[in-house]
């Protein structure tokens, strides 16, 4: 199966008054069609700034170097106008703050109108008011309420009052429904969910991450997150980010349940709480991404160094179906 | 050690222009006659969605706010009586820990100048030895001296909690109030955190009152959880039992051990900003087991295991 | 950040403090430059020469020497009124957003009328009764400028006092005079620094204005005053340009200085401002 979209070494760097910040330093990934891969890490790792080169939306940071091939096509070469069909319609975004995504003065059902009319007129002015004045367009609220149906939605009297509603009148939970309401209507290759969970409480949580599962048969999907139940819930694959770089990948339950790379342990063990067990220890602050020494980004917050650390930067080795950015994992073993 | 009994926290809101004089019984009850003891020792952990009153909860016992109504005794003292000396000794023993140290602490100040505050607002000891607990601080919250002239902005949100952290501890309190100590961190710097306020906790004997949305670190750190619920706790229970043993409609929901429906999720939504009812459970209208009365009468807190309350109906 | 720092990274600011300081020493040394004494009365109307600079006005007197005195008078008042409207802008700030409740709602009712009031008209109303002397200007001016000062201190000591670290220091036992001490003013003062340059600018502008109108003191040299000659005694039908252009870019120029240095300490209270003038 060929991959829907393949990154290839991508240096994305942001121009600072304190330096440059190295954001995303040689990131390899590969999105099947039809798989759910997860990028996970803490802020700062650099996988916002991953999902937003994808977009093309990295500004004011710069693709350095490196490919990204979506569907056969660079994207890093495209023009703004050539890149503007893909943005939205090909490559679409659930965004984090479902608050701030919606534009407060219209209602669900005007914002989730001009979605579609952006995708079938190309999102120019005229035909996107045209829209919102005249009245009539069953085959789109049709299509509008299957894709509800889809989420979970059935019933006409709760649909046709959300239909209605002003952003500010829904809950978290729902928003968020509005959002991969709009994001699937664009009928995309690829949906990239940022944060699907942070912004929602507990009870609401697992039903997103539930839709978003269900999700994945019909699309192939990304989820960056630094829950560790989001991914685990609706990830096949996982990749781990640390200081822009991967430093693990391979399939969820693998990683997710045995991983490798010292990081990952923690990051992984720093979300699981057994009563009565301990916490971890802490350790010290993790790099930032201006100075980054030479050697591998993580020696010096690593419990598990070894000399070879610091001044080789680890490759990708394969352990099994994972593949970890560690030197214990050398096949020759540690240096 | 601290005992609130029938804590009410009432803000009047109205609608139209002469405001709050035009429609007086529009009334938000953030905190509505809320009952709790915690013991000398114990980390209390109270859980909740947001909006459901705790923040204004741990202000109005902290008295930062004025109560609507209710008593807050803290080692015998009845707290919202207490004149400026006694307060201000009572503010030694009790310090909170607020989420987002990003707005607690000053722009202006420096981590040096945060972590002297308290010792000079309390007068503790000369400059020599205010240096020396300000290092003793910094050991205790693995924080580096080389940050000490650091400015807020210029830290990361771990290091910022951590100097709030500092600043609370340096006055030696016997009670912390922790209200959201780890939301908004990243989930390795938010149990460092965690791991640091009950490490010093072990160490140093502090009773902590721990607020949290997080179920899991609740469920790992409290030796007792009380569930609030728009303004009222519905359930207290022992630590152990809580991840399993909530009997509460709404605690079994919050813990997903039992489903509320996609209609539930719209309807809260939908309902936001209804009030609630002066009579009647506040959980009525998405209660799967309620029964009619539930609509008239607000069940009490009844002990209905040792040690374990629920405010239900529906319990026996 | 402090504010040599801020002058510092800003371009536009380093050439305004320039210009500023360069009038300022000038004002300081006064007449110990100037070629001749401005009282001096010599040939009228002369044009510029190697003994007059910038040649002679209507009564003789030298414009070279009178534009150096002019600098003290001009930079003086429109010093003295800034400290003047700003002191006292700071005062009713600090007492209405501090107190609140009716003293807050009297204050600021009191702020929004003169605020409201058209100032030019204003001013030149109470110069015009008070009469024609360089403190009543001052203070005319003074009176002036002072809510506007008064607004933005209150509203920052209001959010000042609602914010988190004011709540933090509560809860270790903070009284309200140490958190007026230690938290207040410290956030409030960089602002008032911002706003008392910029005042000084639109003081002196106003001082030139009265002068130039005629209600400003006829015993005092200040470039407004030297304007109003200019013009009312036929310097400008004359095209004298050497007479009526100097004081006028003088005064323009002082004004950019202070105006670009009271962006860059503004941009010092407001972080959002400070990025956008670094680029």
């Amino acid at each position: 199966m060929t991959a829907l979209l393949r990154v290839r070494d991508l240096h994305v760097q942001f121009d600072t008054s304190h330096g440059i910040v190295r954001a995303n330093s040689g990131v390899n990934l590969d999105v099947r069609e039809g798989e759910s891969v997860g990028i996970m890490g803490e802020s700062g790792c650099g996988k916002t700034v991953l999902f937003l080169s994808l977009l093309r939306l990295q500004q004011p940071g710069r693709i350095v170097s490196g490919s990204i091939t979506f569907d056969g096509r660079d994207i890093t070469l495209l023009s703004e106008p050539e890149m503007e069909s893909v943005r939205g319609r090909r490559i679409a975004l659930v965004p984090q703050n479902h608050a701030t995504a919606l534009n407060p003065a219209y209602t669900v059902r005007d914002q989730l109108i001009e979605a579609i009319a952006v995708r079938e007129d190309g999102g120019r002015l005229s035909s996107i008011l045209g829209r919102r004045s005249s009245s009539v367009h069953s085959g789109h609220l049709e299509e509008i309420r299957t894709v509800f149906n889809d989420l979970g939605f059935s019933g006409e009297r709760v649909l046709t009052r959300l239909l209605q509603s002003y952003p500010h009148e829904l809950s978290g939970g729902m928003r968020q429904r509005v959002l991969i309401a709009m994001a699937l209507l664009m009928r995309p290759r690829l949906l990239i969910a940022d944060e699907p969970t942070t912004a929602l409480d507990r009870a609401t949580r697992a039903q997103s991450l539930e839709v978003l599962r269900q999700l994945n048969a019909q699309l192939t999907m990304l989820v960056v997150s630094h829950d560790l139940d989001a991914i685990r819930h609706t990830c096949k694959r996982v990749a781990v980010m640390y200081a822009g770089r991967i430093v693990e990948e391979g399939p969820a339950d693998e990683v997710l349940t045995n991983p490798r790379h010292p990081y990952s342990r923690l990051l992984i063990s720093a979300q699981t709480r057994k009563r009565g067990g301990p916490l971890l220890e802490t350790f010290t602050e993790t790099s930032d991404l201006i100075d980054v020494p030479p050697g591998c980004p993580f020696h010096r917050a690593c419990p598990q160094m070894v000399p070879c650390c610091i001044d080789v930067e680890p490759r990708p080795h394969q352990d099994g179906q994972v593949s970890v950015a560690c030197h214990l994992y050398r096949e020759a073993g540690p240096c | 050690m601290l005992t609130v009994r029938d804590l009410r926290k009432h803000y009047v809101v109205g609608h139209g222009p002469l405001g709050r004089f035009q429609h007086p019984d529009h009334v938000i009850r953030a905190v509505d006659g809320v009952s709790f003891d915690v013991v000398e020792g114990e980390v209390f952990g109270i859980v909740g969605e947001s909006g459901s009153g705790k923040t204004t909860l741990a202000r109005t016992m902290l008295r930062l706010c004025p109560a609507t109504g209710g008593t807050v005794t803290f080692r015998d003292e009845d707290v919202f009586s207490m004149d400026a000396t006694a307060l201000k000794a009572f503010r030694r023993q009790v310090q909170p820990i607020f989420q987002d140290a990003d707005s607690t602490l000053d722009p202006r100040q420096s981590v040096a100048s945060v972590l002297e505050e308290p010792l000079l607002i309390h007068e503790l000891g000369n400059r020599g030895q205010r240096h020396e607990r300000i290092r003793n601080a910094l050991d205790a919250i693995n924080l580096s001296p080389s940050l000490l002239s650091r400015h807020p902005s210029e830290l990361s949100g771990g290091q910022r909690q951590r100097v709030a952290m500092g600043r609370a501890l340096l006055l030696e309190p016997s009670l912390l109030i922790a209200d959201e100590p780890t939301s908004g961190l990243d989930p390795l710097v938010g149990t460092q955190i965690l791991s640091l306020l009950l490490e010093q906790r072990r160490e140093r004997g502090l009773s902590v009152v721990l607020i949290s949305h997080d179920l899991d670190t609740v469920a790992y750190a409290a030796d007792r959880v009380g569930v609030m619920y728009r303004g009222r706790l519905v359930e207290v229970i022992g630590g152990e039992a809580f991840s399993t043993g909530a009997l509460h409609p709404y605690s079994r929901v919050l813990l997903g051990l039992e489903p509320g429906s996609a209609e539930q999720v719209l309807e809260e939504g939908v309902h936001e900003h209804e009030h609630v009812l002066e009579t009647g459970c506040p959980y009525v209208d998405l209660c799967a087991h309620h029964l009619h009365k539930c609509h008239h009468e607000n069940p009490p807190l009844r002990e209905v295991w040792p040690g374990h309350f629920v405010a239900c109906h529906a319990v026996r | 950040m402090s504010f040599p720092a801020l002058i510092a990274r800003n371009r536009a600011a380093q050439v305004g403090l320039g210009v500023l300081l360069a009038f300022v020493v000038v004002a300081v040394l006064g007449s110990a430059v100037a070629p001749h004494d401005p009282w001096q009365h010599f040939a009228p109307f002369e044009s510029p020469s190697f003994a007059h600079p910038l040649g002679t006005n209507d009564v003789g007197q030298d414009i070279f020497s009178e534009l150096l005195a002019g600098a003290r008078v001009s930079l003086a008042v429109g010093a003295l009124a800034a400290l003047l409207a700003v002191g006292f802008g700071v005062f009713v700030g600090v007492v209405a957003g501090f107190r609140r409740g009716v003293l807050d709602n009297l204050l600021m009712g009191l702020t929004d009328i003169v605020l409201v009031i058209p100032a030019l008209p204003l001013v030149i109303l109470l110069a015009a009764y008070l009469g024609a002397n360089m403190w009543n200007v001052v203070l005319v001016i003074g009176v002036v400028f002072w809510p506007s000062t008064a607004r933005v201190v209150r509203s920052q000591v209001l959010s000042v006092r609602q914010s988190g670290y004011v709540e933090s220091a509560r809860a270790l036992g903070a009284t309200d005079a140490w958190v007026m001490r230690r938290h207040v003013l410290p956030n409030v003062l960089p602002l008032v620094l911002s706003k008392f340059v910029l005042t000084v600018a639109a003081a002196m502008l106003m001082e030139a204005s009265l002068s130039f109108l005629g209600l400003g003191d006829p015993m005092v040299k200040s470039w407004g005053m030297m304007l109003h000659y200019a013009f009312g005694r036929g310097g400008f039908i004359q095209g004298l340009w050497w007479w009526y252009l100097p004081p006028g870019l003088c005064i323009g120029l002082c004004i950019l200085g202070l105006t670009l240095v009271g962006f860059a300490f503004e941009s010092g209270s407001d972080p959002r401002l400070r990025r956008a003038l670094e680029r």
